[in-house]
């Protein structure tokens, strides 16, 4: 008999409340948090979904048409190519919010990983690994960034390198803090008196109670990623027309902002919007998995 | 100077030292602070009793307890378990030796790892050292919810579901997992209201009796001590200032802190 | 009399339903005596005298009714502006925790003197100079140059001089104290309840201290109450309720302490567990933790069985000599 059916054969047991499902509950009752957390699915729905929904092509020029301004053909007007920027805003989030999610993602593994070991640890790796992140956190963005553009050429998969490689600096140390309260408390020291291998200490303990902190922290980690991306573009350095993405479109809407406006408002909210749900959400996490509120 | 029976002696340390030194400055400034937790403390703790260990907060009784458990690592001195020196053992010789001797701390919040079900909790240490595996770790851990008094319908919950006193009854049924022999409790009542601390040194009298424990018993509270432990010793400063058996230390302290500290006690006198 | 609160009720409302804390309390300190509060945690002991002082955060608290009279004044009916005048200066509060209480980043001159500032409008040199007085009077030796160190240069029952000293730096006339020395150990404990008696005597301040600790309370307080679920239970001289305890919640208390027992022998222990006070409370609130199982209909009310010795009783258990 496998474990999960012994557990149910025990009658009469009643239902835990983890920490988790509390948190979800309290989640549940901060309205912005809820807010931010739809439109944030509906974002990651449309963006994967685009190819299906998108009323054209993204690449496709329709050159003495023009820029024109919303109408009922073209939902968001048309750019400087007559492309339909509806469509570009569709692809260019599926480029932003790949970037956002992926980026983030390695920047947690290498982070928590990272910032565990150190943590854990401790004595004079600790002190080693950390001066390692301090030196990193020195170099000028920018230089590294153009450092490897020279070195590999221009490569979007580069774009999610070089802002991982930056971001994970943080996640790292905001791991090891936490790592470091942790290891103070007496259920740590439990795990020693009960002859646990420090594998398990770590797996099973440490990082399920840091996660906290650490998921709040990627929640607001993603829109500044997000941002850097639309910095790199913005500057000539991530992503190629014709493929597009928030950022690239923001760009080149500044240029021509007076006389068309709708090239640099339509993207401008779309990232805005993703961003705010984003905060919001973050917000509303940071509040729901203080474990301290779960006493009450 | 101890007037403890020698003989059956399950624990005894022999001049242990624990120091913490601090290392502050820079470069040619550097300078090492020591602090002396533990000095030179020698304790035989006879099988099969309870024995106190008190002392004022500060005093290295709860430093000397986890020594004693290598859960610090002591500075000098030796570490004896049923006549073994454990004291030089590495972390994987150590393991069967950590089995048997465990330890109960303090706090009831921080002990316990709040992601954990009280399943989890107990059923860890069961299924790592293979006491039990996958067909009867159910039934083992019903049965040790049993003997620390938890209702067995309490099973899947999560420590911040439960009171003080019910999460150090998970906390001590953790330890007996492993079926020690010896038991280390840091102020195991300390932070509980009165009527629960009756009840958990109850269950503390009742496991020892059932199961034949060895208790070393670390406490400020001198009438708890005086209650539960057959033997004293009396800790100040890192040292060892008596040790007697409970009944004559009250009644007869010879180390002038033991006055200092009987005299202290609010006593309900009408 | 210089406190005297009536029917007082505190709630808090969360999403799990609504707690009453503290259900028609009545009680009253006066000038140069000691009121104890005993309970245990969840008894409502400390939610009971914060209610008067404005420091219960609302929501989601909220005091349903009652009045603390102070001076001629209802202190619930005044707002936190006006409270503001009354804490720190006519009324003071000593807390648990002597570790936290303080301003890591302040110095403690800073702190002694921020209430004289504040409440007496004094200038800064002569707060000073009563500062240094507040300090030798407390009993810290070498005051005059510990009066500009930080707190973490102070021990733990240093510290908790130190918040004696501030707060009757301002001369009170009501003195709260919430459990100042149960982090404290027991060497220092009869240091600080000595001073405590000691200040009280000289300056005539009327004291209301908090604790769970009965040895704590036969040993400063002259009158006590004892806080169970909400409600004060009984309410004696402590000599009354220590030689002649009523309430069974008291006899349970007074049997469970470890210094009432032989050595080796059973220690007595109450079943059970506190009522849920989320849930109405039908009847007598202890009985059914007593040994008689049978649970209690009526309503308790107050029943005076010597002078100024109440106990909160219905007739039936009354009668039952529960």
């Amino acid at each position: 008999m496998s474990l999960q059916e012994n557990i149910s054969e025990i009658a009469e047991e009643e239902i835990g409340t983890s920490l988790w499902k509390d948190a979800w509950i309290r989640l549940q009752n901060n309205k912005m948090a809820l807010i931010g957390f739809f439109v944030l699915i509906v974002m990651i729905v449309l963006a994967i979904i685009a190819p299906l929904i998108a009323p054209y092509s993204y690449e496709a020029q329709n050159l003495p048409l023009g820029p024109t301004p919303p109408s009922w053909k073209n939902w968001m007007g048309t750019d400087t190519f007559g492309r339909d920027l509806f469509t570009r805003v569709l692809y260019g989030g599926r480029i932003s919010l790949a970037v956002g999610f992926v980026a983030t993602a390695v920047s947690l593994g290498i982070g928590i990983a990272y910032g565990t070991i150190s943590g854990f640890i401790g004595g004079k790796l600790d002190s080693v690994m950390m001066r390692i992140v301090d030196i990193l956190y020195s170099l000028p963005f920018i230089l590294f960034v153009i450092m490897l553009m020279v070195l590999f050429g221009r490569n979007f998969y580069l774009m999610f390198l070089a802002i991982g490689a930056v971001e994970w600096l943080t996640m790292a140390r905001i791991v090891r803090g936490q790592v470091l309260t942790l290891r103070k408390q007496e259920f740590i020291e439990a795990c020693y008196s009960l002859g646990l291998s420090n594998k398990r200490i770590i797996t099973k303990h440490l990082v399920p109670n840091i996660l906290g902190p650490v998921i709040v922290y990627t929640t607001l980690t993603i829109p500044s990623v997000m941002l850097l991306e639309a910095f790199l573009s913005f500057l000539g350095l991530g992503i190629q027309p014709p493929m597009s993405s928030w950022g690239l479109l923001i760009s080149s809407g500044v240029d021509t902002m007076e006389e068309f406006p709708w090239l640099l408002i339509f993207p401008g909210l779309a990232l805005a919007i993703t961003l705010f749900s984003l905060n919001f959400l973050g917000d509303g996490l940071r509040d729901a998995l203080d474990p301290k509120a779960a006493k009450d | 100077m101890s007037k403890i029976m020698t003989e059956n002696i399950l624990v005894e340390t022999k001049n242990l030292n624990t120091h913490f030194t601090k290392t502050t400055g820079i470069f040619f400034n550097k300078k090492t602070q020591t602090t002396k937790a533990v000095k030179d403390v020698s304790l035989k703790i006879p099988k099969g009793e309870i024995m106190g260990l008190v002392g004022e907060s500060g005093c290295g009784k709860s430093t000397f307890g986890r020594s004693i458990l290598k859960l610090i690592t002591p500075t000098s001195g030796d570490i004896y378990f049923k006549g073994e020196n454990i004291t030089t053992l590495s972390k994987s010789e150590m393991i069967p030796y950590r089995k048997k001797m465990q330890m109960i701390f303090q706090d009831p919040y921080g002990s316990l790892n709040p992601r954990m079900s009280v399943f989890d909790i107990i059923s860890e240490p069961l299924l790592v050292h293979n006491i039990a595996n996958s067909s009867n770790v159910n039934s083992q851990v019903a049965k040790i919810m049993n003997l620390v008094g938890l209702a067995k319908r309490y099973v899947k919950k999560y420590p911040h579901e439960f009171s003080g006193g019910q999460r150090q009854r998970i906390a001590i049924a953790r330890s007996l997992a492993v079926e020690p022999e010896f038991i280390v409790a840091d102020e195991p009542v300390s932070a509980l209201d009165v009527s629960i601390q009756s009840q958990i040194l109850n269950l503390l009298l009742d496991l020892k009796n059932e199961l034949e424990l060895t208790i070393l018993f670390i406490s400020h509270d001198l009438s708890v001590v005086k209650y539960i432990c057959n033997n004293v010793a009396v800790m100040y400063n890192g040292e060892i200032q008596e040790e007697q058996k409970t009944s004559d230390l009250f009644k007869n302290p010879t180390a002038d802190y033991t006055k200092k500290l009987l005299e202290s006690i609010p006593k309900i006198s009408y | 009399m210089i406190l005297e609160v009536k029917n007082l009720s505190t709630s808090f409302y969360t999403r799990n339903g609504i707690y009453k804390a503290v259900k028609n309390i009545s009680f009253s300190v006066a000038k140069g005596k000691t009121l104890g509060i005993v309970g245990e945690s969840g008894s409502g002991k400390s939610v009971s005298q914060y209610s008067y002082l404005g420091l219960i955060p609302t929501p989601p608290g909220k005091i349903e009714n009652g009045q603390a009279m102070f001076q001629g004044i209802d202190l619930l009916k005044l707002s936190q502006k006006q409270l503001q005048k009354y804490r720190g200066s006519k009324i003071s509060i000593i807390f648990q925790d002597p570790m936290t209480c303080l301003n890591p980043y302040l110095k403690i001159s800073t702190q002694l003197i921020e209430p004289l500032l504040i409440h007496k409008n004094m200038s800064k040199k002569q707060a000073l100079i009563l500062a240094e007085k507040s300090l030798e009077e407390v009993g810290i030796s070498d005051y005059k140059k510990r009066l500009h160190a930080y707190p973490h240069e102070f021990s733990g029952g240093m510290r908790q001089r130190v918040m004696i000293a501030m707060a009757l730096i301002t001369e009170p006339e009501l003195l709260i104290a919430d459990e100042p020395t149960t982090a404290l150990d027991v060497t220092v404990q009869a240091q600080i309840l000595e001073l405590i008696n000691e200040l009280q005597k000289k300056k005539e301040t009327a004291v209301v201290f908090i604790t769970h600790d009965l040895g704590v309370i036969s040993n400063v307080a002259d009158d006590v109450a004892v806080m169970y679920a909400g409600e004060i239970v009984e309410q004696a001289s402590a000599k009354n309720l220590f030689t002649n305890p009523s309430h069974p919640y008291t006899k349970a208390l007074l049997k469970s302490i470890p210094a009432n027992h032989q050595a080796g022998e059973k220690l007595f222990s109450i079943s059970g567990l506190p009522p849920d006070l989320s849930k109405e409370i039908i009847g007598c609130s202890f009985t059914p933790r007593t040994s008689h199982k049978t649970p209690c209909n009526n309503k308790a009310s107050w029943v005076e069985i010597d002078s100024n010795h109440w106990v909160m009783k219905c007739p039936q258990c009354f009668e039952l000599g529960i």
